[in-house]
């Protein structure tokens, strides 16, 4: 049965009319998942107009008309299979502004499909959503090399393009020989399913195949528990309630807790889920838990829940990576934006802009730049305006990412490389 | 430019708040609204999640949620998953 497959989340990230979308509609279709009654329709239209080009973009249309007419929570996502896996799909938006719900939002991405145009190659976007990629903690990357048929399916062209590539994702850490860069046409369905004549000089894996070369992510049970508070109750009979999602470890019944930066400590009484008392809460796991020793004014949205022993890191001073997705002017030491991390918003300050990076080289094009502007990616040290909790991408990547907001638009986005931890004992 | 399916996440006030009428309030204050579901949590708190579809433009997200915590009886609203459609 298809449902017993592992589940893998797959984002699907690329510049625009780079051919995101008719990927996805292509990768529906050669799995089978289109509807029916769709192919069966574009059947009897193609028979009419006897014609056979147009096939692909009338199936597409049809798609995302049913859909949109149809959407549920179940049926947000579209789905499909491979041999091995079960995939959902999260086709990324194309403006920046959803950029930050991406960061802060529940369904965390297994793997990115970064679908790029031969022609083109390496644009604005695809640079900007490689950064983005590996902010949201996404390791494994496929990269799909699009367009090829207009392109000739040209084998140097394929390399240039594959090498630019390379360059763009050992910048921010993947390393390009663990990644399949597939030279394809999502148009005409080359070596999407099939590996195809066009391409004989084409060694390497379909996409399908790529696909399933994939690894199933553990849930992050083994890392110290963090649950960043969503909001907090008072219900008579019972006590203090916070509400939120376990990110990290595992909460237990009896268990001494630690909320920062509040500097609370507390004892979990009871866990509930769906109406039922759990001895337990995972990663990914909704609760309410009743804490002895804490009263509702103590916590508050954006606190983190933590062991006692191995309490969340309150941040005096951290350096991150970040890249500039949009900002009207130029940014310089001193400005203070707003950081959205995890439940937190927080007023933060840049202290010191330390290194330029260049994304085509991989190497640090400025060092103490003066100042940055869209498009550049940078080290910087950042100092918050009051105390938040913000750990290591490397140590607990979950609460190490963060989106940049202003004057109610996106800025940036980054993640923690280092803190300053402030003492809180 | 094209359409984005999110998944919302609303908190009531409190366990005391009417669920059916904050549920109607939703569909009408927010006519996007495509799919409601109640998700139990615990303690009598219940969350609901809803579907809605924006366009892929600046200032959509952020229009919605702004819209659902002004509701009476909405705790906090906050975007939880995201796909173009």
């Amino acid at each position: 049965m298809a449902t017993e497959k592992p589940h893998l989340n797959l984002a699907v990230i690329g510049h625009i009319d780079h051919g995101k979308s008719t990927t996805v509609g292509r990768l529906l279709f050669e799995t089978g998942s289109v509807p029916p009654h769709i192919i069966e329709n574009y059947r009897k239209e193609a028979e009419s107009k006897g014609k056979g080009s147009f096939e692909f973009a009338w199936v597409m249309d049809n798609l995302k008309e049913e859909r949109e007419r149809g959407i549920t929570i179940d049926i947000a996502h579209k789905r499909f299979d491979t041999d091995k896996y079960y995939f959902t799909i999260v086709d990324c938006p194309g403006h920046r502004d959803f950029v930050k719900n991406m960061i802060t939002g529940a369904s965390q991405a297994d793997a990115a499909l970064l679908v790029v145009a031969a022609p083109d190659g390496v644009m604005e976007q695809t640079k900007e959503h490689v950064f983005l990629a590996r902010t949201l903690g996404i390791n494994q990357l496929i990269i799909g090399i699009n367009k090829m048929d207009a392109a000739k399916y040209d084998e140097k062209r394929y390399n240039e393009v594959k090498d630019q590539l390379s360059q763009l994702i050992k910048m921010v850490g993947y390393k390009p020989d663990d990644v399949h860069f597939i030279p394809m046409s999502a148009f005409k369905g080359t070596n999407i399913s099939k590996h195809s004549e066009e391409t004989h000089w084409y060694k390497g894996v379909t996409l399908l195949e790529a696909l399933d070369t994939l690894k199933e992510p553990e849930k992050p049970t083994n890392l110290p528990l963090r649950l960043p508070i969503q909001d907090v109750y008072s219900i008579s009979g019972i006590g203090t309630v916070p509400v939120g999602r376990v990110e990290t470890g595992v909460m237990k019944k009896g268990m001494k807790v630690s909320f920062m930066p509040a500097n609370k400590e507390g004892e979990v009484k009871s866990i509930e889920m769906h109406h039922e008392e759990q001895p337990e809460a995972l990663p990914g796991d909704n609760v309410g838990f009743n804490v002895r020793g804490i009263g509702k004014g103590d916590v508050r949205r954006g606190d983190v829940c933590g062991p006692a022993d191995a309490p969340p890191t309150v941040a005096d001073e951290f350096t991150a990576q970040i890249v500039i997705l949009h900002h009207p002017s130029a940014l310089t030491v001193g400005y203070t934006p707003v950081f959205h991390c995890h439940t937190a918003q927080i007023a933060c300050t840049f202290i010191e802009l330390q290194k330029k990076l260049d994304p085509r080289s991989g190497q640090v094009k400025e060092e103490n730049p003066t100042f940055l502007k869209t498009g550049d990616a940078a080290i910087v040290k950042i100092r918050p305006t009051r105390p938040m909790v913000i750990e290591k991408v490397k140590e607990i990547p979950q609460l190490g990412r963060f989106a940049i907001r202003d004057m109610g638009s996106t800025i940036a986005a980054g993640m923690c490389i280092d803190i300053t931890p402030k003492q809180m004992r | 430019m094209g359409s984005v399916a999110i998944i919302l996440k609303i908190m009531p006030e409190s366990p005391e708040v009417d669920i059916g009428a904050l549920k109607e309030s939703i569909r009408t204050q927010v006519p996007e609204t495509r799919d409601i579901r109640e998700e139990p949590i615990g303690f009598g708190l219940v969350a609901l999640k809803i579907a809605v579809i924006v366009p892929d433009e600046a200032g959509a997200p952020d229009a919605v949620e702004q819209k659902l915590r002004e509701l009476e009886g909405v705790g906090s609203a906050e975007i939880v998953e995201l796909t173009l459609t």
